[in-house]
Formats: structure tokens, sequence, C-alpha cells
């Protein structure tokens, strides 16, 4: 009896995109690779929208790939393997803001406005604050102010004002009404305005 | 939108409202109404005259922020590599049943 044929063989350098002649359409190939090329900015990427929770971030770092190795069958060779990482984590970041939305985090808001609508405590910003908003100092800072605001809120900010997200884009991703997403966008910038007037801004 | 309700717009304009138009028209155009309500609007408030430059720099702030690169700590980096190494693992078993 003849050998049964030998197994098509697998490209083990996962050179070749589908690895030549393999018959499974998932990943696996490249997980390392993904990890080595864009490590650094999937994990920058999540730590700045997870207001700095390095924790969190690996994690959903790490789903991402692991979920990257499942779903390249369906991956477009067309479009950037980086944007294609980027979307998944993307809807990670949202799960996970998700999963912080039903633990009831943050529920408590803090008072934008006074009784008649008006509001408080605006005052002049330092211009040489406002010429470091590139630095690491700066960064760690803001990150402590996203990490206060409501996730609902968080999260709107994060994807329209981080990712760029159209409006429609970010409704569908949030699974939200564009008055809903306004109203979150609002709470957001308004909050971020003073707390980072407070900590950062502020003419001292 | 009717025309009391513009005229009550463009005269009753509260700062909740003021911010939450100058929010919204970073996504869409205000309709004339709700633009001449918060100049009105910002007319007698010095507080939304600062605000709304300053969250414009909000914005700008978290768009800087956004693209602030660092590199992953190696433990991290170790630890996702071996959580790959077994999903690569569980992946290989599939395709050998």
């Amino acid at each position: 009896m003849p050998d049964p044929p030998d197994p098509p063989e697998v490209d083990p350098q996962g050179l070749d995109p589908r690895g030549a002649g393999s018959s499974d359409a998932d990943g696996r190939h490249f997980a390392s690779e993904w990890l080595a090329e864009h490590g650094d900015l999937l994990f920058s990427y999540a730590v700045s929208r997870l207001g700095g929770d390095a924790e969190a971030a690996e994690d959903v770092v790490q789903e991402t790939l692991v979920a990257a190795i499942r779903a390249y069958g369906g991956f477009n060779q067309q479009s950037k393997v980086e944007t294609w990482l980027v979307s998944i984590l993307r809807r990670k970041i949202v799960d996970r803001y998700r999963a912080a939305r039903r633990r009831g985090d943050g529920e408590a808001e803090t008072a934008l406005f006074d009784e008649h609508g008006s509001l408080l405590d605006v005052v002049d910003w330092s211009e040489a604050a406002g010429g470091r908003i590139e630095s690491a100092e700066f960064a760690a800072v803001f990150d402590a102010c996203l990490a206060e605001l409501p996730p609902a809120h968080a999260e709107a900010f994060a994807v329209v004002v981080m990712d760029g997200l159209t409006t429609e884009e970010a409704c569908s991703l949030l699974g939200v009404t564009p008055t809903n997403l306004s109203v979150r966008l609002h709470r957001a910038r308004v909050a971020l305005r003073k707390l980072l007037q407070t900590r950062w801004f502020e003419e001292k | 939108m009717s025309l009391w309700r513009a005229v009550k717009m463009l005269l009753t304009l509260r700062c909740e409202e003021s911010t939450r138009l100058l929010s919204d028209s970073r996504s869409r155009d205000l309709t004339p109404v709700e633009r001449w309500s918060v100049r009105l609007h910002q007319i007698g408030c010095s507080y939304c005259r600062k605000a709304a430059e300053q969250m414009r720099m909000v914005d700008q702030a978290a768009r800087a922020r956004a693209v602030r690169l660092r590199q992953m700590p190696d433990e991290v980096r170790g630890r996702i590599a071996a959580k790959l190494g077994d999903a690569v693992r569980e992946a290989d078993e599939r395709a050998d049943r």
C-alpha cells in the first residue's frame, strides 16, 4: 500500500502571507512576528486609551493577538496588518470599558455645572503648560484624568477624539445613538477641561 | 425648529447647552440658530469664552497623547509571547485533528 502523500509544507518562516499550500486560514505562523513588529504600537495605543492602566493594556494586547490568529482568514490582504490589528484592539478596549460599565465603576460623576447650568471654576491657562503637551509628564497627567471619567464617557472620548472615528463608526462600535454619543462626548470634554485645568494648565 | 423655540434658544442658552453645542461642533456643522445662540451666550459669559478655547486645547492635547509611542516592557512582551505560544499550540492541535 502506498504511503499517504506528505502533508503540504507549512512555510516555517511565515514569509508567505498564506503559508504556501497550507490549508489552514489562521495566522498562527505570524503571531510572534506581529508581536515583534507591532507590539510597541499596540501597547502604547492601549495604555493611552485605557487611562494609563498598563495591566489592562497587557490583557487587551494579548487578547488582540490571540483573536488575530483565529481571525486571520478574514483579513483583507489589501489593508495594512497594523490597521487591522488596531481595529481588533479597539474592539477589545471597548469590551473592557463595557465590562467596567456593567460593574458600575465610576458612576459617581463630579459636578460640572451649578444648579443653573453654569460652568464652574474657569480660569486662565498657562501658555507654558500648553507648550508641553507632548511631554511624557503630560501623558501621565492626561492618563490619570481620563481614568477618572465614567467609563461610558471615557470610551466615547477615546474612540472619537483619540482614534478619530466618525460619528457613524463610533455609534456602531459603541452601540449608541448619535444623541447619546453627543451627550457622552460633551460630559467627557467638560470634565477633562476641569481636571486638566487643576492638574496641568492652571497658572501657578 | 419653531420660531418660538429658536428665539428662546437664542436668548436663554446656558453654559451647559452652550458647551454641548461647542462639543457637537467638532463633529457636525451647527445650524445658524445654534451658532448664534452660542455667540450671544459668549458675549455675556467670560467662562464660556475661555472654555471654548480650552475645550479645543483638550482635544489637541488628547491627540498629542494618543500618538505617543513607548516601548512595551520586556516582561510584558515575555508574558504575551508565552500566551501566544499556548494559543499557537492549540491551533496546531486543532489543525492536526
